[in-house]
């Protein structure tokens, strides 16, 4: 039986005996499958929480805890934007025909990734991550980017990557940065998704445009991180 | 436990909630992460957490139970964390440090269908970053409960069968996004 038709039986209930048998050996042999059925077991709870209220609440309280850094950044952001804005503005004012350059774009769109990871109190045997995120967050990058190396080292973990890729945007150091986001973009990490988006900041530093639009509209299709500023930027490449 | 933070608990009132989530979040994290959990997962589990502790103050649990809504919320998350990690002998030694001195200990046992664990939680995550069509479908479908009948007038769509397919296809996708 067609294991699709096989689902849709198991998702209605109407399975018979035989259907069943069938059902259950290829949850056990089917990797595919049986994450199917996993899906279906499990959305009624997922769509349960999706629309508490008080789970979006709390999720809204856990979000003003992570770093202040995202307010201070959107500030810089939109001052930067905003200045361009003018030098553009005046640039029209004078009919010169200036095209806004790839380096322009990365200074109003690109602004590096604030430490989620390491949160509030820490105990002391966290001491060199509190220290290396510090530095990152008090834009020692040169500091920040020995110190995430040697905890990659230490303990693999693949975030560290991420954050030495910023580091290294942060010190003009683009081509490295490109190999680490690369490298992390394969990775399983929770933070992997947003990769892409700094790839293309990066191809942009570099005046690859071509490069810089591959992957961006790879962002735009998976909606990873960023995935609307992402449109806004292609419109703008294009 | 203290009826007045119990009473705040089950409200649905926004400050006192946050005043509670707030004053429990530092402790909460401080002590779990000399527990060495990976810090990227605190920021969940201490969420769920607190979900589930009200969930328990709601259904009365809290009311009788001898030992403080910290020691009582700390449990929860010692729970999940060994629900996430599967490695109970690593945690198990650290029971006895569970409490304040004098207070009782309690055995918390949580309904798995009571809180998102690590999995769950990533299929929530991917089913919002669904287009909003998958979204609307699967919501009337799982949440709302209506039949595939019922869903296709509301959902401009001509009959069932178009419903199933289209319902199959967003399964689908959440199926992909967890096995990749």
């Amino acid at each position: 039986m067609d294991p699709k038709v096989l689902i849709e039986k198991y998702i209605e209930g109407t399975l018979n005996k035989e259907e069943k048998k069938t059902f259950e050996k290829l949850r056990v042999e089917d990797e595919v499958f049986d994450r199917l059925a996993w899906v279906h077991d499990n959305m009624a709870q997922v769509t349960k929480e999706e629309n508490d209220p008080v789970r979006n609440m709390i999720e809204e309280f856990e979000s003003e805890h992570t770093p202040k850094l995202q307010t201070a950044f959107t500030w810089k952001k939109l001052l930067v934007a905003a200045s361009i804005f003018i030098v553009f503005g005046l640039a029209v004012l004078y009919n010169v025909t200036r095209p806004v350059s790839a380096d322009d774009l990365y200074e109003s769109y690109f602004e590096s990734y604030p430490n989620v990871v390491h949160v509030t109190v820490r105990g002391e045997n966290e001491k060199e991550v509190s220290i290396a995120f510090e530095a990152y967050e008090t834009d020692r990058y040169e500091e920040a980017l020995t110190r995430f190396g040697e905890l990659y080292k230490d303990r693999g973990t693949a975030f560290y990557l991420f954050y030495m890729g910023n580091a290294l945007l942060e010190l003009d150091r683009t081509e490295e940065a490109i190999e680490l986001l690369k490298e992390f973009s394969t990775t399983e990490d929770n933070l992997a998704d947003k990769a892409g988006w700094y790839l293309a900041m990066a191809y942009l530093k570099m005046n690859d445009k071509e490069s810089a639009k591959v992957e961006l509209k790879k962002v735009v299709e998976e909606k990873a991180f960023n995935a609307t500023k992402a449109k806004e930027l292609l419109a703008e490449l294009e | 436990m203290d009826q007045k933070s119990i009473a705040d608990l089950q409200s649905d009132d926004r400050l006192k909630l946050k005043s509670l989530y707030d004053g429990f979040r530092d402790a909460f994290f401080g002590f779990f992460q000399s527990w060495h959990v990976d810090e990227n997962d605190l920021p969940d589990i201490y969420q769920e957490a607190f979900l589930a502790l009200r969930k328990h103050a709601i259904n009365g649990k809290l009311d009788t139970v001898k030992c403080g809504m910290k020691t009582y919320l700390f449990q929860i998350g010692k729970y999940m964390i060994i629900d996430q990690y599967k490695q109970r002998s690593k945690f198990e030694n650290i029971e006895p440090h569970l409490h304040l001195a004098g207070e009782e200990t309690v055995d918390i046992v949580l309904d798995p269908h009571d809180f998102l664990n690590a999995e769950k939680r990533k299929l929530k995550k991917f089913f919002k970053e669904l287009d909003e069509k998958c979204r609307e479908l699967l919501t009337l479908f799982y949440y709302r409960g209506l039949s595939l009948e019922e869903i296709a007038p509301m959902t401009n769509r001509s009959n069932a069968n178009v419903v199933k397919v289209q319902k199959h296809r967003c399964l689908e996708k959440l199926r992909s996004r967890m096995l990749n």
